[in-house]
């Protein structure tokens, strides 16, 4: 079995050196894409997540070899295993981040990476540090039950990763339609990172946006509504801790505070559920939002822009 | 682990965050009225603000919707944050400014400069 490298490895210098090319650019076009403390925390994130990544590495690996046993057939290392391998892996990324997204003991994992209110290079590097604890990587156990060997599908998996870093970017607009019709791009990663309720929960694609397409998530960003980034309830702080361990703690504390029958809910419904309808889903935003901006004729619409009255000192 | 990766990593990451503040990336405009309440309406919206209070250094605003909801604004990095204030709204003075606390202590407080004149007609509508 051949010794494979980790991809993500010889990536990092280039991930350094895309930075400070966006940097520059943003420093040309508009100084404000990019804020000092943000990019501190998320590269302080993504530091973190190193750390945190090697120490499960081995379990998981131990995990995957022992699962390998059992494989239903043994998939030979050639190109096309690889191949296959690789897309393979991205559909199981699709439905990993899907519900990583819609259950909130997976949410409070993945929420690191969405917690930046800013969206470029760095913000590609703010990752999770409790994804074990989220079993993220029980997401990739059928591939070896299928028979693909271990460090075949790990390789396929940091190919991912690097993939995905360079889409985290507002430098590039949108790209020929016939990459945005298949990749995922910059442009529909933007919208899976807006809070606007039309982009929210949007576009989970790793590399292969057609997934999103297949299973009804695709939301293509519009020229009319700018993404604005982060998390429907910005975290307003760049504590490092807290921006990872924030939502582990909101879980204590409602699990803690709720009737017996409704504990279980808050881990495993979606984000923003409430066992007395007092918070909002994701659904339920985007129901508000099309209520405000589709009312019955009728009905004039209540929003308004612009206080009746400022009092500025 | 590898440790020369992960040393190569820290001092990439150092270096990075450096460089972001000696190019002068992430200065702010002063926050303004309207786009604290562009960015209320977004978050909250439909929502209509009475009155909005901005402090006198742009860092923070507070804002009374129609509805009955007060906000806090302050400014974050170079975006802003806001928090819907749960009553009994907790807040607290010293000399001309007004210190909300929206019961976040990650969030943290938030401190409005306003005018002598203007306490007056914030603690009217604050309680």
């Amino acid at each position: 079995m051949p010794d494979l490298p980790n991809p993500v490895d010889f990536a990092i210098p280039g991930f350094i050196l895309l930075i400070l090319a966006e940097m520059i650019v943003v420093r040309l076009r508009d100084r404000r894409r990019y804020c000092p403390r943000d990019t501190m925390t998320s590269l302080g994130l993504g530091f973190g997540s190193t750390i945190a990544g090697a120490l499960s590495l081995g379990l998981i690996y131990a995990a995957a070899n022992w699962l390998s046993q059992f494989r239903l057939v043994t998939v030979p290392w050639s190109w096309w295993a690889f191949a296959l391998c690789f897309v393979l892996d991205d559909f199981l990324y699709y439905v990993f981040h899907r519900s990583a997204h819609r259950v909130r003991w997976f949410w409070a994992s993945h929420v690191i990476h969405h917690s930046s209110q800013h969206y470029n290079l760095s913000t590609a590097l703010r990752q999770t540090w409790t994804g074990f604890f989220s079993l993220a990587f029980a997401f990739r156990l059928p591939l070896f039950l299928i028979g693909f060997p271990p460090a075949m599908v790990f390789f396929c998996a940091g190919l991912n990763l690097i993939y995905q870093f360079w889409i985290h970017t507002e430098v590039v607009g949108r790209l020929p339609r016939w990459i945005e019709a298949v990749m995922n791009t910059p442009s529909h990663h933007r919208v899976h990172h807006a809070v606007n309720p039309r982009y929210l929960d949007k576009n989970y694609a790793g590399v292969f946006i057609v997934w999103d397409r297949l299973f009804g998530t695709f939301e293509p960003e519009r020229d009319d509504e700018r993404p604005r980034y982060g998390i429907v309830k910005q975290l307003g702080s760049f504590n490092i801790l807290w921006a990872a361990t924030h939502e582990w703690v909101g879980i204590a504390r409602d699990m803690w505070h709720a009737p017996w029958s409704a504990k279980l809910g808050y881990l495993l419904k979606e984000p923003g559920w409430s066992h007395d309808g007092s918070r909002e889903t994701s659904e339920a935003i985007r129901r508000r939002w099309r209520a405000a901006n589709n009312p019955p004729s009728s009905e004039p619409s209540p929003a308004t822009t612009g206080p009746d009255h400022v009092q500025a000192a | 682990m590898k440790w020369p990766l992960l040393l190569g990593s820290l001092v990439g990451v150092l270096a990075l965050a450096a460089l972001a503040w000696a190019i002068g990336l992430g200065r702010r405009d002063p926050l303004t009225a309207d786009e604290v309440a562009e960015r209320l309406e977004q978050d909250y919206g439909p929502l209509a603000i009475r009155t909005l209070f901005l402090s006198q250094d742009a860092k923070a605003a507070l804002a009374f919707a129609h509805d009955g909801r007060v906000f806090a604004v302050k400014a974050h990095g170079v975006d802003m944050a806001s928090r819907e204030l749960q009553r009994p709204l907790l807040a607290s003075e010293e000399q001309d400014t007004l210190i909300i606390d929206p019961r976040d202590r990650w969030f943290g407080k938030v401190r409005l400069r306003l005018g002598r004149a203007q306490l007056p007609s914030v603690r009217a509508m604050l309680y």
